[in-house]
């Protein structure tokens, strides 16, 4: 029987491989704590706290705008994109991908890593 | 949410050898202090109301405000300094913080207490005036300990990041 944290990597390393537009992928706790962590480069701590910050601001925007529930943010940067996506307010998502990505795609895969990673934390 | 502040005063007073030092000495001064409390009491009231916005806060209750200045003063004093005292003195500073007082006022007649106990306390000594300041800057810690615990409530709030997030993210700072 897999552990939680294997579980959680499989999935991780599943998304990662669907597409090479995918560069880097990671899930973080509420509090910005790194959870799993396939992101690559040296910059985890600041990634899982800049996350958490981005998808509680995200969640409170949502929130106060009335546009439903909180689901993904994504930003564009010129070099590459950043996705989060939430796991039922108890984790996020978190996937740098590359800058002219294939999004259909890369949000298709995301979308269906999120749905297993609910299922698991 | 008072952990915080609770764990600096808790800190603080190890950190000055507050119990051993200075919390005997306070009830032992009680008296010489409590001699001037009235005129104590009256100036930390006619300075504040110096102040326009200070005044506006104060007017029309300064009487309750004195008598309940009174006994802050006396409580001051009393020697006991554990759970209780630092609940009430929060509920202080809670007090301050609902009532939309800025901190900054909380300093500055703090600054002016400490110079009318050094002034009624200068015929005993180095002693009495330094446990004096020492009971008075714990005070003052935990009531602008309020003040920043309700700053980071209020910044957790309007941003949806929980109080550890947002501790981690000053971190980076
Ligand atoms: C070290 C400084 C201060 C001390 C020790 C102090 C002490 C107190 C105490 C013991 C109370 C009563 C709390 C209770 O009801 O249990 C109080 C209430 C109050 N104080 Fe202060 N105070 C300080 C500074 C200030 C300043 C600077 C202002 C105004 C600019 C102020 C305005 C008030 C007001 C308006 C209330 C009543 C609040 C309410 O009941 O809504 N205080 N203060």
């Amino acid at each position: 029987m897999a552990t939680k944290q294997e579980r959680i990597n499989t999935v991780l390393n599943d998304l990662k491989m669907a597409t090479s537009d995918i560069q880097g992928v990671g899930v973080i706790s509420p509090d910005g704590m790194m959870i799993a962590d396939q992101l690559g480069g040296n910059q985890g701590d600041a990634t899982a706290a800049m996350g958490a910050a981005l998808g509680s601001l995200a969640k409170r925007v949502t929130t106060t705008l009335k546009v439903g529930d909180f689901q993904e943010v994504n930003i564009r940067g010129t070099n590459a994109g950043i996705l989060l996506f939430d796991i039922e307010g108890r984790a996020a998502l978190i996937l740098t991908v590359a800058k002219a990505a294939n999004l259909g795609l890369v949000l298709l895969e995301a979308r269906q890593a999120q749905a297993q990673l609910a299922q698991i934390i | 949410m008072s952990h915080t502040t609770k764990e600096n005063f808790i800190k603080a007073k190890l950190f000055t050898r507050f119990d051993e030092l200075y919390a005997p000495v306070l009830p032992r001064i009680k008296a010489t202090v409590m001699q001037q409390q009235q005129i104590i009491t009256d100036t930390f009231y006619a300075e504040l109301s110096k102040d326009e916005a200070a005044a506006k806060i104060v007017a029309g209750r300064v009487d309750q405000l004195k008598a309940t200045h009174k006994a802050w003063m006396e409580e001051l004093f009393n020697g006991d300094y554990g759970d209780d005292y630092f609940d009430r003195r929060y509920k202080i500073g809670e007090i301050h913080v609902k009532a939309k007082i800025e901190p900054y006022y909380v300093e500055v007649v703090t600054s002016y207490l400490r110079r009318a106990f050094a002034d009624a306390l200068i015929e005993e000594g180095a002693e009495a005036i330094q446990a004096s300041l020492a009971i008075l800057d714990l005070d003052a810690m935990i009531i602008i300990g309020a003040y920043h615990e309700d700053r980071m409530r209020r910044m957790s709030e309007v941003t949806g990041m929980n109080q550890k997030l947002l501790e981690t993210l000053m971190s980076f700072g």
